[in-house]
Parts: structure tokens; C-alpha cells; sequence
């Protein structure tokens, strides 16, 4: 595909479209495309799901294992989460090591998941300088914009129907039957573009190449958990307070995707 | 009749000379995935990248600037290569334009002639087998579009189409159904009545 991230054409339309308050696949500032998550995809892995916002496509697996506790907390697990935008996801994407994107993507999710406490990673400690080790990897499979709330929707959908391996006598059981991994609360996450003076959520790939700045707002029912402000741009205070609002609006929807496939 | 091959499989057993084919001396045989033609001999690819043709229209992204030549995004594995001296107005990065090509050249370039810039309106890019369907025969269907939605439009044989004026959200979403739906019949009817459905085109 040819890349119209240097056509000043483009830039304008998607300038003068969004100002006037419709945007290029006719849907309104504060909706979101599309969302379907399904769960299992990976069947090696403890939880896994796949989560598509219109075009995006995001698989994420959880998987635990047998690690020894950071210095600084020797009576609580890990949780490691990494992101990987695969080369067939876009032709902007490279192979190799990871990009400052795909770091910035493991770690936005990352600090959702650790700052609302899906995880009690206490109860991830085993015996003495054993603990479980959670990993938690995305994999962008396409990209049309938008990947911080597939990517956190898809973590968080993985964990509440991931399996918890048992373990006995210094033995890792993965087969037979297994309880569901412990979930404490679900966050979701609401990524806003501000593009010229207007600001819309879940910004689509064209809209991403324009943007001026960037805002990843993650909840849960009760409160604000993790933000993250990405690009140059700048959002006023009275801004970032009414995308607060929008942002626990929005969520309700988001929770009961993964409510419906937690029920199943 | 039509029927879909598959690469490698035997279209006739005469070696004859067939774009998207080879041949040997005991039939040709099918390079691509595509629909066979067999009265008109001919096969037509169902996906593919744009392969440059002297005299084939294209539109593209200025890349770059240099002394004397403006290189040209095409959507392909090609540069496109455009000589300022035949240039009137003054080309940046980011321009769109549209051209004729002149030449192929060694190392994956295509000279271009008279290109021309694009000002405003609206680019997007399609699967650039699909342009001819697009087009129609005669240029109808493309036609029947600009007709519909008093929309000008300007289609690149590389599957990069410039849009300006008029509906262009209709003038897309007819582009678009076009292209998932290239492969059936009767579109030209239903893309007829997608554009006398939509009240907003009344023209007054």
C-alpha cells in the first residue's frame, strides 16, 4: 500500500474533515469502531484472545512459568508484559529489535494492569526464591490505528479467562483440571487523538499519521489508573477532564466485552 | 467462459504468448492466481501489485526532492522519476501528482512524463487489479460515478485514485464496493442504485 504519511493531500482532508466534526469512515468524534475480542486462539497458552477494532488486529497469550522474585520484592511474583508489531501488521513496521512504539505499546499496558490490581502478585509467590512468572505478549497482527486499547482489551480479556497451572513438588502441572487464574478487578482503556483543534477516540490508522498529540486514559469502575500522553501536542486541563468524563462513559461498553466472554 | 486458475495449472497445450503465463513446448501455464478468459485468451489477475507499462496514467506522492528530478511514490516496487525541466509549476514533498510513464529503467525505475499537480480533494489507494473494473469498459462505471456525485475523479492505473468536489463520501463508498465486489455481477446496476439511493445527492 502506498504510504500517505508525506501527502500533504491527505493531511489536509483529514484536517478539514475532522474540523467540520465527521471523520473518514462516518462515524461521530466519540465512537468507536467495530469491537470483537474471541478467547482460546492459542491453545499452548494458559489465556489467550484476540481482539479486532475495525481493521486492528491484536492477539495477546498469557503464559506462566517458574522465575525467581525481583531483589526489591522477594515475596511477590512477576508480571512481564512485551509487545511486537510484526512486519505483516503494516509496512511501517520493521523487523528486529524492538522499536521505541512497541516498548511504550508493552509498557502502557503493563502499568493499566499493574496499577488496578487485576493481578495480586503476593499470590503469584510459590516457596523461597520461587515465584510465578506472568507473561503477558501482544502481537499486533494488523494495524489501522488505535493499538493501546485492543492491546489492554485483549490483556485483560486473555487474563480473566487464562488457566492456572498447578505446582507440586517442584513440578509445573499444565494438563488436566485446572482452576482459572485469579482476576481482581478489569481495566479498560480509551485512547483520544487531538488532530488540529478537535479531539476524537479510537483514532484509525489515517488519523494516527496527523495527529498532534495523543491521550491513553485507563480505568476501571471506580477511578482513573494509568494515563499516558504521547507526540508533541498539548491538552488543556479542561480537555483532559472532559475525555475523563467520556472515558468512564465509554468503559461500560468496553467492560462488557470481556464480561461476555468471561460468562462463557 | 471464465474459470479461476491457479499458478502452474495448464491453460492450453500450445505454447502461446499470454500476459501472467509461461510456456514451454507442451502448453502454457499459469503464474498467478486469476480468472481465465478462454475466448479472449487472456488472464486476468485477482490481487497483484501494479506492474509498470509505457503509457500507463499513474498518480503518486512526491518522495523526494533533488537538483534536477523529483522521485515519485507509486505504490509499487517502482520509483517513479519526473525531470524538473518539464515541470511548470514547482513540486514539495507531499504533492500529489499525475503522470504518463515514459520509460522502465534499469534498477526498479519508471521515467515519467508530463506530470501534472494535483491540488485539494481527497487520495486513497485500492488493490490496483482492480482498476480496470473500476474504470469500466469505455470508462462507463467511472463515468457513471463522477455522473452521480458530480465528483471529480482521477484513477491511476497503480490503484491510486484522486478524488475532488462534489459527494465524495459517496464517490468512495462506491469505490469501495467496487473493489469488494469486482469479481460479481451486475455491479454496474446495484453501484446505479447505490447512487440514486442517497437523498443527500439530489442535486437542487
Amino acid at each position: 500500500m502506498i504510504s500517505m504519511q508525506i501527502s500533504t493531500v491527505t493531511e489536509n482532508y483529514i484536517h478539514d474533515l475532522i474540523a467540520s466534526g465527521r471523520r473518514e469512515d462516518g462515524r461521530d468524534t466519540n465512537d468507536y469502531r467495530q469491537i470483537s475480542i474471541s478467547h482460546g486462539t492459542i491453545p499452548n497458552a494458559e489465556g489467550s484472545a484476540e481482539v479486532t477494532i475495525g481493521s486492528t488486529k491484536v492477539l495477546v497469550g498469557v503464559k506462566l512459568g517458574i522465575g525467581s522474585p525481583m531483589p526489591d520484592k522477594p515475596n511477590e511474583g512477576n508480571i512481564i508484559t512485551s509487545a511486537e508489531l510484526l512486519p505483516i501488521a503494516s509496512e511501517s513496521f520493521e523487523m528486529g529489535p524492538p522499536s521505541p512504539e512497541a516498548i511504550e505499546l508493552a509498557r502502557v499496558t503493563d502499568r493499566g494492569i499493574r496499577a488496578s490490581g487485576i493481578i495480586d502478585t503476593k499470590a503469584l509467590f510459590l516457596e523461597e526464591e520461587k515465584v510465578w512468572d506472568l507473561f503477558i505478549d501482544a502481537y499486533i497482527l494488523n494495524y489501522d490505528g488505535n493499538m493501546f486499547d485492543a492491546c489492554t482489551l485483549a490483556a485483560v480479556a486473555a487474563l480473566s479467562t487464562a488457566r492456572m497451572p498447578k505446582y507440586e513438588d517442584g513440578k509445573v502441572i499444565r494438563e488436566g483440571n485446572l482452576g482459572r487464574l485469579k482476576t481482581n478487578n478489569m481495566i479498560t482503556s480509551c485512547t483520544f487523538a487531538k488532530i488540529g483543534e478537535s479531539i476524537v477516540l479510537d483514532p484509525d490508522g489515517n488519523e494516527e499519521l496527523f495527529m498532534a498529540s495523543r491521550l491513553t486514559i485507563s480505568n476501571d469502575k471506580d477511578a482513573v489508573r494509568a494515563m499516558q500522553k504521547g507526540l508533541s501536542g498539548s491538552f488543556s486541563p479542561k480537555d483532559i477532564e472532559n475525555l475523563i468524563d467520556i472515558t468512564f462513559s465509554k468503559s461500560t461498553e468496553l467492560r462488557k466485552h470481556i464480561e461476555n466472554i468471561k460468562g462463557e | 467462459m471464465q474459470r479461476i486458475v491457479v499458478p502452474g495449472e495448464k491453460l492450453v497445450n500450445t505454447p502461446i504468448r499470454i500476459e501472467n503465463t509461461i510456456s514451454d513446448k507442451n502448453g502454457t501455464y499459469a503464474c498467478v492466481l486469476g480468472y481465465f478468459d478462454e475466448e479472449h485468451k487472456t488472464v486476468i489477475p485477482l490481487e497483484g501489485l501494479w506492474q509498470p507499462r509505457h503509457g500507463d496514467s499513474v498518480i503518486g506522492i512526491v518522495e523526494e526532492e533533488k537538483a534536477n528530478i523529483y522521485v515519485i511514490n507509486l505504490n509499487s516496487p517502482y520509483k517513479g522519476l519526473a525531470l524538473t525541466k518539464f515541470i511548470d509549476t514547482d513540486l514539495s514533498v507531499g504533492d500529489i501528482v499525475s503522470a504518463t510513464v515514459k520509460e522502465l529503467e534499469k534498477g526498479g525505475t519508471v521515467m515519467l512524463l508530463k506530470p501534472m499537480k494535483l491540488n485539494g480533494g481527497k487520495l486513497m489507494a485500492v488493490s490496483s487489479s482492480k482498476i480496470p473494473r473500476i474504470i469500466g469498459k469505455g470508462n462507463s462505471m467511472l463515468k457513471q460515478i463522477m455522473d452521480g456525485t458530480k465528483t471529480t475523479i482521477s484513477v491511476g492505473l497503480n490503484g491510486v485514485i484522486w478524488l475532488k468536489g462534489g459527494n465524495i463520501d459517496l464517490a468512495t463508498d462506491a469505490i469501495l464496493k467496487i473493489q469488494d465486489e469486482a469479481h460479481t455481477h451486475g455491479l454496474t446496476e446495484r453501484i446505479k442504485t447505490m447512487l440514486g439511493a442517497d437523498p443527500s445527492n439530489q442535486v437542487k
